[in-house]
């Protein structure tokens, strides 16, 4: 069936998990090769942000509530758990929305949530601030480090050393985004683009479709995850992410400025920004230079190409967030039995 | 806020299903960080499973 080489690229962390975990790779033909691209949001989250939460963490007066994946990312120096550590009042959660609780709870202390997550997280953050608002709960904000994952789409295949010819496409963030967004970028690139799910017969069944794509030289996005994405996604949800989100170019860690890759909050709900309400500016940091997260993330480097893979670098002591978080090539690697 | 209690394996938790709502008790939704983004039909999801598993059953052992 396969008459020539393709690649495709997945940008979803929970698909690189599930292709390492089941060794996906191994069951297609040589001619296809998978990339991971960087659909791990704790990974791209800039350095900044995080040294933000953990000066905001150290503030006697403020609890500062995160996702747990995102306690040990370091910053460009150390990482929450070690604010917490120190003294700070860090906690952990599930939802956004036991973050508003932890405020209502604490009226004398600032609550501030962490905001890290693609545009499947951010309506579930968006509700929370719009509940913040509707119910005045002042001591509540957020410090909002959300992203886009069309826009990296866009990203990546406009850069010259681009191998992919194809994409799979997260089929959790379209379940409230739909595939609108993918149809110009799939006519203006010309290549296919599939929203695939995350068992691993979703995701053979994602490539499957690129490869007769590809082969039948069609480009178009497809749904092959039709049990759980409609074509025009989640309306509700759509509506509330674009109340209280508007559209940001910003900075993804290892990469570089996305245009239009990230959210901030709207004119309406701006009182809610942590960065804001605190008076703190982000700069951009320096990283650690051994780290080699930016070829991870892009594709351009598979992780047992890094020499600090298993060596230096380990989900013990990590040198970075790919290695940190679960949805992370390198941690994939890492616990799937990639060593060298 | 609609919530619901939704079953996650063993665990129970509290999710807001006002962004799903046809979604009645008994049914299979799709959850993300305490907010119900779709239902899942669970008769055609598990149709679906099975028929490509046999998919992928019939390819690895023609290729074995």
């Amino acid at each position: 069936m396969v008459t020539s080489e393709h690649t495709l690229m997945e940008i979803c962390g929970g698909q690189t998990h599930t292709i390492m975990r089941y060794s996906l790779q191994e069951l297609l033909p040589e001619e296809i090769t998978l990339i991971h691209g960087p659909g791990c949001p704790v990974c791209v989250t800039p350095a900044e942000n995080i040294d933000a939460a953990i000066t905001l963490a150290a503030d006697p007066r403020v609890i500062l509530v995160s996702f747990g994946d995102m306690l040990r990312v370091p910053g460009s120096r150390d990482d929450l758990l070690s604010a917490k550590a120190r003294g700070g009042d860090v906690r952990m959660v599930y939802s956004p929305m036991d973050a508003l609780e932890i405020a209502r709870k604490n009226p004398h202390k600032e609550t501030i949530f962490f905001g890290v997550g693609f545009e499947t997280t951010a309506p579930a953050v968006a509700l929370t601030i719009r509940q913040a608002h509707m119910r005045a709960i002042v001591n509540f904000s957020v410090l909002v480090s959300h992203v886009r994952v069309p826009p990296a789409m866009e990203f990546l295949l406009s850069s010259s050393t681009s191998r992919v010819e194809g994409f799979l496409a997260a089929g959790h963030v379209c379940t409230v985004m739909g595939t609108g967004e993918y149809l110009p970028i799939a006519e203006k690139y010309r290549v296919p683009i599939v929203v695939t799910g995350f068992e691993p017969v979703d995701i053979l069944m994602g490539i499957r479709e690129s490869i007769r794509m590809l082969e039948e030289e069609r480009h178009g996005v497809v749904n092959a995850y039709s049990r759980a994405v409609r074509p025009e996604g989640n309306p509700a949800a759509k509506q509330l992410l674009g109340e209280v989100f508007e559209v940001v170019d910003c900075r993804w860690r290892g990469i570089g400025w996305i245009p239009l890759g990230g959210f901030m909050l709207t004119e309406a709900y701006r009182d809610f920004d942590a960065m804001i309400r605190f008076g703190l500016h982000t700069e951009q940091s320096d990283e650690n230079i051994v780290c080699l997260a930016g070829e991870i993330l892009t594709g351009r480097m598979i992780p047992t190409e890094c020499p600090a893979f298993s060596v230096r670098c380990t989900p013990e002591k990590p040198l970075g967030a790919p290695m940190v978080s679960p949805e992370g090539a390198c941690a994939a690697y890492f616990r799937y039995g990639r060593h060298r | 806020m609609r919530m619901a209690r939704v079953r996650f394996g063993e665990a129970v938790r509290e999710i807001c299903i006002q962004w799903v709502p046809e979604a009645g008790i008994g049914d299979y939704i799709l959850a993300h960080v305490g907010t119900a983004l779709s239902k899942v039909d669970e008769e055609d999801a598990a149709f679906m499973l099975e028929a490509l598993r046999e998919m992928v059953l019939n390819r690895t052992q023609s290729n074995s």
